[in-house]
Order: C-alpha cells, then structure tokens, then sequence
C-alpha cells in the first residue's frame, strides 16, 4: 500500500481482523520515509507484517519501472525494531524443499539460526538468546593453479526464511484490477493515468484482477510480447491457480470496498475500492503457507 | 487549405483533423512532464475513449462523480445505526431494555493496538443489540469473524431465551444451558439484515469428535454439507458450533485469583469474594492467568456419561471413576504458562504495548496508579484468539478461519476399502429326492 494512504488503506486490511496500532503506524512511516531518502525507487510500497513470537517484521517493497523491460524490479526490505530498513537477502534456491516443511512460527529475531551448516554450536540455541555469529570458513583449493575460495558455509537464519516467504507469497498472490498498469511504446510497465477504478459489477468480479508478476502463462506470455500489448490491459496472468478455489473475493457491507483473499496464504490481501482509483495488496498473518487448503474444498 | 485536407481524412465518427484538435486540447489540459513519450497513448486513449474537446467536462466522467450506493443498502445501513424501532415508520416501538452488551467501539480501541482491527465496528454492535432485542438474548458478545470462503460469519455469544425448546434428546448431548450447550452461539454473513442472525443448533459428543479430525474451510452457507473423511453427520452450522465451542472452552483466560476452585468439589469454581481487578503491573506475565473453561473430554462433553444401566456387580461409585480414569478431568483453573504446543514452545504469546508509564489517578490516592497499557495475550493453538486488558477492561474476540494450528500437514484420513462382493456362487439344480416311502413295517 502507499505510504501516504496506510490509515486510510487499513480499513481493507481491517476486513480480514488486522491493522496497525498507532505505534507501529508512527514508527513505520518514519523508517519508511528514511528508506525512501537513502535508496531511490520509482515507488516505494509498505508490503505488510509478519507476526512473530517475540516480534515482527514489517516489509518494504521498492519498485524499479523504469529500464526493465516488461516488469518492474522489485526489491525487498525487512525491519523487526521498526527503525531500519535493511535488504532481504538474497534467495538461496538448495533450501527451497526444507524451507516449505517449516511449519513453526516466525519468531522475530532475524539472526535466529533455523539450519546448522556449520555445526560449530553443537545443539540449536534456545529460542530466546541472539546467536553469535557464526564462524566465517574459507575453503582453499591446494592447486597451485588457483586458489579458489568458496563462500563459506552459512548457516540458514530465519532472515532466509524470511526472504523465501515473501517472494513466495510476492509471486503467488500479488494482485491488481486490470487497466491499472500498462505498457508503454519500449514495452515497460508504467500505472495507467486514465484507470478510473472498476465499476461496481466489475468490481466483484475475480475476473477483473490479474497477478502482479512476469506472466507465466503461455498465452500471456505471447500477448505480452507482442507489438500491440500496449493497447491491451489484460497481459498479466488470471487469477486462476491451482488449486482452484484458493482465492475468495469478499465486500464489505457497503458492496464498495472489495477485498480478495488468498487463501493458501491466509493473511494476504488485495484490495479496491470501485469507482475510485485506490487499489493495492498487502500481507498481514503469520508467514505460514496453508497447504492442507487442497483437502478442504 | 490545411484543414480541409485534414478534415477529408475520416473515420466513421471523426476526421483526421477533429482527432488531433482532441490530442492536443487533451495533452493540453493534462500537461503530463513527458508528453513526448506518452504522444502515441494518448491518440490512443482519444481514439478509445471518444474524448471531444468542445463537449469536454471534466467533472462529467464517469463512475468518480457518480458515487452511488444500492438503495436498498442505504436503507438498511441508516436503519442499523438509527435508534432501534421494533414497529414500523408511522408507528415507532422503542426497544425496552437489552442485556448486558459490551461495547464494542470502546473495545475496538482496545484491539487495535494489538493488531486486530475490526472491520465497521459501530456496524457490527448495533446489530449486535439488535439481536438481543429481537431474540431477548441476555449476556451478548461480539465472540468473532470466522473467515470462510464466499462470505464471512460474524459470530455473536450469549445466553438465549429460556423459552426456547429442543425436543427430545438422545441421551449423550448435553442439554442447552450445560456443557458443551451452556452458551448459545449466533451466526450471520449479512449484519444488515437482522434476519440473518441464526442460532447454531446443538451439538452432539460424535460431533465435537470428528471435527478434531478434519480440517474444513468454511463457505459461508450455514446449510452446506460437510463432505469430509471421517464423515461429519451434520451440516455447516453443525461444524461451525463446534469449532466455536472447541475454541471458546480452551482459551477463555481469566487474571489468575479471579475464581477460586470450591472446596470439597474440586470441578466446580466460585467467584473469589471481595476481588478487585488488578491493575497493570500484576498481569505482565503468563503466570498471572489462568483458564476459565473446563476442557472438552476426550468423549466430546463436559461432564462424563455415567449410563443409567450399570453392568451387573458394579457399584455406581465404582463404576464411574473407572469411567473417569478411563477419560480423565484437567485440573480447573491451570495456568497458562503451563500449556505448550506438541513442540515444546509455549502455547500463548503475551506482549505489553501502549503507553506503560504510571499516572497519578485524579484522585488524592496515590496507591491507586493508572497505567494505560495494553496486555496482549495471543493463543498459539488456536491463532486468531486475542485477549486483550487495559485499565480494567478485559475482553477477547477470534478473528480468524477456525483451524487449529497444526504443525504436521494435514492428510485426510482414506477412506475405507470397499470390499468387492464375493462372487455367487453358481447355482446348482437342488437335489430332489424322490418322497420319501415309508416302510413297511416287517412282521
């Protein structure tokens, strides 16, 4: 959501039982504005809270437009005190199977070691102690010829979870109405200046909304790249993953401020309301992927 | 000369020159930084759009000026937030007094700083109050939102009239007003219509069991069938007032002392006489709470079965402490820092937020400090349910899709073989004596 329009923006996220207190509100647009004087986006976003045990994160997302052909660049930015921004790191694709049989809380503290690589700790710490750093190893090769130095093994930390969890959920759920974006002549993304909302029909209709990533589709994909994409608004994915049913698209009493959940990742939601020109998504739960939803429909 | 060249080049509706007049009045009138870039998509949108600079109006357009709202709505919204009249327009019937209803706009202010934001609050308790007039409930609550597919449920807790009847009873539910049934559970999606409230039915021990076997999404259609393994014989609102009981008989948290266990009778609790709530600073950890509610037994009630036929040679005494250890009670009043998940880690999660600091109270009494912070306490078994205390408030609200969280996937249990029949076995020609002749008796 933008940031000048968090306590208004709430009220949509207040649909599925979360906001922010007044705390966590003044604090956020402080570090949120500190983020966006030291790195300069095209747009900057609050992405939303995950809850933890002891504390819990709250995430940026800056938008790169311009330059990149066909998407944005989206980058990442965590904070668990609310004072700094600092980047997610990195994705690490060798722990993406362990990663999704994780099932227990977040806990909040960033540097919390979640798979020992090192094995110098011996035993997991407790839960609530911070970790000592964990020891850096450079391998060295004995071939005269190169001395290649391997990055030393590091320990997974829950940061790393952290970063796994909000791609995933970045790239399974992000959502707008269709007509906010478009493309422009160079084929890059830019919002539509003449969006004047949904109307109230189409407005509650799933097929109005469209994914907020580089289409995967095969028809997509092809639509996309094609002269004329820039007269079409269409060119994102459909809301229509498997498994079927996963998305649930709700009003409020007064039919106007139209929220569509995910429910594979429950906590995540996009919002609009029709008529006006407010849209956005946002990720108010726990971090924890839903994956028992295909036996329950 | 210009022009009419222009103007020959035409379209069905326009001609080349009108077009560009359009362009340029509308880039003109929008005055974008990078015009330049953007020259193509606005003959574009001109062209789509149909946008004519002499009929041009800016506040004329589209659905931004017209903001409508169902008339129907409208009207059930200004009827909700009104005062209540239970008669008609010409003939207004006040409401005479409702029970006890919290209020939930007060609390709202509560539960936002802990997160949990409820969504149109001043809706929500008007209808609330509505329903304790119509159905003369007394002790209402706000108890939740329930999450579910199509439409949400908002869920509302109380005692119902005494009037009400049931019926005859099979004789392991426990009857309204006991167990499991002690508290009546309302359900609406809708909280503009009033009608929409329905009381959740009874539920039987079979039900309580098998929905701690499954996990179900809920639609948001209190007459669905449950389709699941191991079947559940009831319908949606049968699953939903289990899930609320289920919830509502593990986490219900009282300020440890609040009630003291009755001597002599272990099971029962009384109010502590002459207690006073505590303030702030007595409350800041898990050990300062306990439970209120007993827990469900493993049969799905309360309270044991103890059946009115006893097998022979069993004294009554006797046989229902077997029963009981067969099943056995948990210890009233347990502290919550005792419970913990099936990993180990605690079952609840407490924070301290708001403003902590101690003030004088306006009063010359300065034993009493008033300390204006939020004590959160968050379940981890059931996630969604949120205990929140601040200056003698203490109230508590689920907002959630009503899982229980699990930490192993959830694999439905298979169903069953079905057995093929056996085969016939092929038919023979039955053997036919001849009759039987009977003989002669030898001399």
């Amino acid at each position: 959501m933008e940031i000048y329009r968090i306590p208004e923006d709430l009220r949509f996220v207040n649909q599925i039982g979360q906001t922010l207190s007044a705390e966590e509100k003044i604090k956020l647009e402080i570090a949120l504005i500190k983020l966006g004087q030291t790195q300069t986006f095209d747009q900057l976003l609050f992405w939303g809270r995950i809850e933890g045990t002891v504390a819990n994160y709250y995430i940026a997302i800056g938008l790169n437009f311009k330059n990149n052909f066909e998407f944005p660049h989206k980058t990442f930015f965590y904070t668990a005190n609310l004072k700094e921004f600092q980047n997610l790191p990195p994705l690490n694709p060798e722990y993406k199977e362990q990663v999704e049989t994780f099932r227990q809380l977040f806990s909040g503290q960033p540097e919390k070691i979640l798979i020992n690589i090192t094995g110098e700790d011996g035993d997991q710490p407790p839960a609530d102690q911070p970790n000592p750093d964990e020891p850096q190893q450079v391998v060295k090769n004995d071939d005269d010829s190169d001395v290649e130095i391997k990055p030393p093994p590091k320990n997974f930390l829950e940061v790393d979870r952290l970063a796994y969890v909000v791609n995933a959920i970045e790239f399974e759920c992000a959502l707008l109405p269709v007509g906010a974006v478009r493309l422009t002549p160079t084929h890059e993304l830019r919002y539509n200046d003449s969006f004047e909302g949904l109307n109230l029909q189409e407005a509650s209709k799933i097929s109005n909304y469209q994914h907020f990533r580089a289409p995967q589709s095969a028809n997509k994909k092809a639509l996309i790249a094609q002269d004329d994409a820039l007269f079409h608004y269409d060119f994102f994915d459909q809301l229509d993953d498997h498994p079927v049913g996963q998305w649930s698209l709700q009003t409020d009493s007064s039919k106007y401020q139209v929220t569509i959940r995910n429910l594979q990742w429950p906590g995540f939601l996009g919002y609009h309301r029709a008529g006006t020109r407010i849209f956005g998504y946002a990720y108010f739960g726990d971090g924890i992927k839903n994956v028992d939803l295909a036996f329950q429909l | 000369m210009l022009k009419e060249k222009l103007q020959e080049i035409k379209d069905s509706n326009t001609n080349l020159y009108q077009h560009l007049n359009n362009v340029l009045t509308k880039i003109l009138l929008d005055n974008p930084k990078n015009a330049f870039e953007l020259f193509e998509d606005y003959s574009f949108q001109v062209k789509s759009s149909g946008f004519s600079f002499d009929k041009y109006n800016e506040f004329d357009n589209a659905e931004r000026t017209k903001i409508s709202m169902d008339q129907a709505i409208q009207q059930k919204t200004l009827k909700l937030v009104n005062k209540i009249n239970l008669g008609t327009d010409e003939e207004p019937q006040e409401a005479t007094q409702t029970g006890y209803l919290p209020n939930l706009t007060e609390e709202a202010y509560l539960y936002e700083w802990a997160g949990i934001g409820i969504d149109e609050n001043y809706k929500i308790f008007k209808a609330l109050s509505l329903l304790s007039v119509t159905k003369q409930a007394s002790k209402l609550r706000f108890w939740g939102k329930i999450m579910a597919r199509e439409k949400d449920y908002y869920i509302a807790e109380g005692v119902a009239n005494s009037q009400v009847e049931d019926g005859e009873l099979p004789p392991e539910v426990e009857p309204r007003g006991s167990g499991v049934n002690t508290k009546s559970y309302w359900a609406c999606t809708d909280i503009l219509n009033d009608k929409d409230w329905v009381e959740l039915p009874l539920i039987t021990p079979q039900q309580i069991n098998v929905s701690r076997q499954i996990k179900y999404m809920f639609t948001g259609n209190l007459e669905a069938d449950v389709i699941t393994n191991p079947y559940f014989f009831g319908k949606e609102k049968h699953l939903l007032k289990a899930q609320i009981v289920r919830i509502t008989q593990s986490t219900v948290i009282i300020p440890k002392g609040q009630y003291i266990l009755r001597e002599g009778e272990p099971r029962e609790i009384d109010q502590t006489p002459e207690y006073k709530l505590p303030g702030f600073h007595e409350l800041k950890t898990l050990n300062d709470w306990m439970h209120f509610n007993t827990n469900i037994l493993n049969c799905g009630r309360l309270v044991h079965l103890i059946p009115s036929e006893l097998p022979d040679g069993v004294e009554p005494d006797i046989y229902q402490k077997q029963i009981e250890a067969a099943d056995p009670f948990e210890n009233r009043l347990k502290q919550l820092s005792n419970d913990k998940l099936p990993n180990n880690k605690p079952a609840w999660k407490i924070r301290i937020v708001g403003d902590t600091t101690d003030y004088n109270p306006l009063a010359k009494d300065t034993n009493n400090k008033v300390n204006n912070g939020v004590i959160i306490i968050k379940s981890l078994v059931w996630p969604g349910l949120v205990t929140v205390y601040s200056n003698k408030v203490l109230s508590q609200l689920y907002y959630g899709y009503g899982f229980k969280a699990t930490t192993n996937h959830f694999y439905p249990k298979q169903p069953q073989q079905v057995q093929t029949e056996q085969p016939d076995l092929p038919e023979q020609p039955e053997p036919n004596f001849p009759a039987e002749v009977p003989q002669q008796q030898q001399d």
